[in-house]
This record gives C-alpha cells, sequence and structure tokens, in this order.
C-alpha cells in the first residue's frame, strides 16, 4: 500500500458505472474494517483492496448476494490487514481514532489490546461464522436476514453465531482471568 | 421443568435479543436453576457487549465524482483532490494569495484615507464662496449706486483682500479700471 499523508482520506477508483453498486455498500465496507482495525485510514485501505476484488470479481460474475460477498471479504482483509500490521508495526497509518483522556490515559491502550483479542477471535473462526457474528452484532440484522443474505436456514446461522460467540468469549476470557 | 438442551437452543435468541416473551421466561427460569448454563450465558453475553462497546466508525459519505469513488469524512466535509491529498476548506486558499489579498486591502484604506484627507486639506484651504470670476462679478454687481470708477476700483481691491487666490481676475480688472481712468 502506497503511503499517505496524514490526515488523508484515500479515494478509490471505480471501473466501470455498471459495476459499482460497491458505492451503494462502501461505506458499510469501511464499518466493517473499521470495527477490526480501528484506525480510519487503515479501513480506507481496505475499502480500496476490496473494491479492487469487487471489480475483478464483477469481471468474472457479479456475486448474488453483494452484501454477504463484501462482508465476508471484508472481514478478511481486515485480518490480514491487522496481522500485517502486528509483524511490521511501522506500516501502520494514523492514529488511534479514539486516543486515551487525561483522566483515563491508559483507555486508549486497553480498547486497543481489547480490539486485538476480538480479532484475533475472529481470526479463529470459519469465514461464515466471522460474517455472521459481525452481521449480528455490528450489522444489528436478525437471524432471519443473515440466513436470507447468506442462502442457509436460520438454524444454521444461529449454530454458527454461538460458536462465534463462545470463541470471542473463550479469548476475551484469557484477559479477564 | 427446562432442560440445559433447550437452554441451548434458547441461547443464540437470548443473546441476539430475539427471545419470544414466553422463551424468555423459560430461559430465565432454567438460569435461576443451573449455574453451568448461568455462567455459559452470562460470559457469552459480556463477549458480546465487549465487542458493541468497541468504538463506532465515524460516518463516512461515500459519493461519486466520474469514476472516482469518494469517501468524505462526514463531520469534517472534508475532499479530495485527484492526488489524494487532503484540501480542507482554509486549505484551499493559497496562502500567498492571501497576503496579496491583505496587501490590497491595506492600501485601498490608505488611498481612501489620503484621498479624503486631500479632499478635506483642499476644502479648509479654498476659501468659502463662489468661484473667482463669479464672486468678482458679484462683488461688483453688489456695489450699491451707480458705479464709478472709484467703486469699481474699491470693489476690485476689496475682493483681492478678500480672496487673494482669486486676485488674478481682479488684479486685471484693477489694471482696466486704472486704464481707463
Amino acid at each position: 500500500m502506497t503511503a499517505r499523508r496524514k490526515g488523508a482520506t484515500r479515494l478509490a477508483t471505480i471501473a466501470k458505472p455498471q459495476e459499482s453498486s460497491f458505492d451503494q455498500y462502501a461505506g458499510e465496507v469501511y464499518g466493517w474494517a473499521y470495527r477490526l482495525l480501528g484506525r480510519h485510514h487503515d479501513a480506507l485501505d481496505v475499502v480500496q483492496d476490496v473494491f479492487m476484488r469487487w471489480d475483478t470479481q464483477c469481471r468474472r460474475q457479479t456475486p448474488q448476494r453483494p452484501r454477504g460477498w463484501l462482508r465476508r471479504v471484508t472481514l478478511n482483509r481486515a485480518i490480514d490487514l491487522r496481522r500485517q500490521r502486528k509483524t511490521n508495526p511501522d506500516l501502520a497509518t494514523g492514529s488511534l481514532q479514539f486516543p486515551a483522556t487525561a483522566a483515563d490515559p491508559g483507555a486508549g491502550v486497553e480498547r486497543e489490546e481489547l480490539r486485538s483479542d476480538i480479532t484475533e477471535a475472529l481470526d479463529q473462526l470459519s469465514e461464515i461464522q466471522r460474517g455472521v457474528l459481525v452481521a449480528k452484532v455490528y450489522d444489528g440484522m436478525t437471524f432471519a436476514e443473515i440466513a436470507t443474505e447468506l442462502g442457509v436456514t436460520p438454524s444454521t446461522i444461529k449454530t454458527h453465531f454461538v460458536r462465534a460467540v463462545r470463541a470471542v468469549r473463550d479469548k476475551l476470557g484469557q484477559r479477564w482471568s | 421443568m427446562t432442560s440445559c438442551e433447550q437452554f441451548e437452543e434458547l441461547l443464540a435468541d437470548a443473546l441476539g435479543d430475539e427471545l419470544s416473551p414466553e422463551d424468555r421466561r423459560t430461559f430465565e427460569d432454567h438460569l435461576a436453576v443451573c449455574e453451568r448454563c448461568r455462567n455459559d450465558y452470562e460470559s457469552s453475553r459480556d463477549a458480546v457487549g465487549a465487542m458493541q462497546n468497541l468504538p463506532a466508525p465515524q460516518q463516512v459519505d461515500v459519493r461519486r465524482e466520474g469514476d472516482r469513488l469518494v469517501i468524505e469524512n462526514n463531520r469534517a466535509n472534508r475532499s479530495l483532490d485527484a492526488s489524494g491529498l487532503e484540501q480542507s476548506p482554509r486549505s484551499k486558499v493559497n496562502p500567498l494569495a492571501r497576503l496579496a489579498g491583505r496587501t490590497l486591502r491595506y492600501a485601498a484604506s490608505a488611498l481612501v484615507a489620503f484621498t479624503a484627507g486631500y479632499v478635506a486639506h483642499g476644502w479648509q484651504a479654498a476659501p468659502a464662496g463662489p468661484p473667482p470670476g463669479m464672486g468678482i462679478v458679484k462683488q461688483i454687481d453688489a456695489v450699491p449706486g451707480s458705479v464709478t470708477g472709484g467703486d469699481l476700483q474699491q470693489a476690485l481691491v476689496s475682493a483681492h483682500l478678500r480672496g487673494p487666490r482669486r486676485s488674478d481676475l481682479a488684479k486685471c480688472l484693477i489694471a482696466v479700471s486704472t486704464t481707463d481712468g
């Protein structure tokens, strides 16, 4: 990824107008990425990457369920990026979005560690478990809606959801214990 | 009596806040008597809460400009140029242009002040009264009675004394009147 001036907001290029149903989801892509990464510029990096993948995919065949496809790819890409940042901290761009306050100087660090643990837990999940968890917790979708989007039964979605929550719980439990 | 198997079936709806009122009673009744399931539920609920309590992403506006997708920070209302560099409303103004504008304003103010002063000075320096020629004519007209050479001369001298700046014509008339006698 190219370096950019601090504070700049990345532009993503749309290849062709007829393939740009992406732009209606770009805000959500940004939100999903941000949830996992906590950094505005990293989230924008993911938006750009996901768009390029969307463009490539649409040249072959437009996904039947674009939102589900985008969520899956976004979460994968965000996790990859976080892994990269962890091994190469110098690549990190921008500061934490919510730095600690003077009254609670450790809050920002603690929050970042929490986010890191959650993202690591998500990394251990299957793609569908990850997607279900994010769709339920962050997108506020019902199990029925998620089932429709992913093309599976609500009972399957609920099973995936419980497994995903327990995985996050077990990871956070290591912190809390 | 609700079993742990029933608890497992209702756990997803409980964590996802989709329990019906009847199922909620069933679920809570089991929690009251089963410590293992209660711990399972409470720790899972805390994990969901931790995820929800992470800071939410800032609001962004997404729009298309030609073949570009622009993602803007809604709050700051920032926009981007083609190089992807941020352009805030303030940064759109060239600092040199800003300096030039300020200089022009100062110069304009100085010019106005100078002009006002010049006009005021000229106003004060110029004697009150009508233009030179007209004033002399009127003064001459003001001489009562028949006008003799001496009266005309006296009038011209008076005009000269009152308005030395306008006295050139007065001098000529004096000279003419003197020559005529």
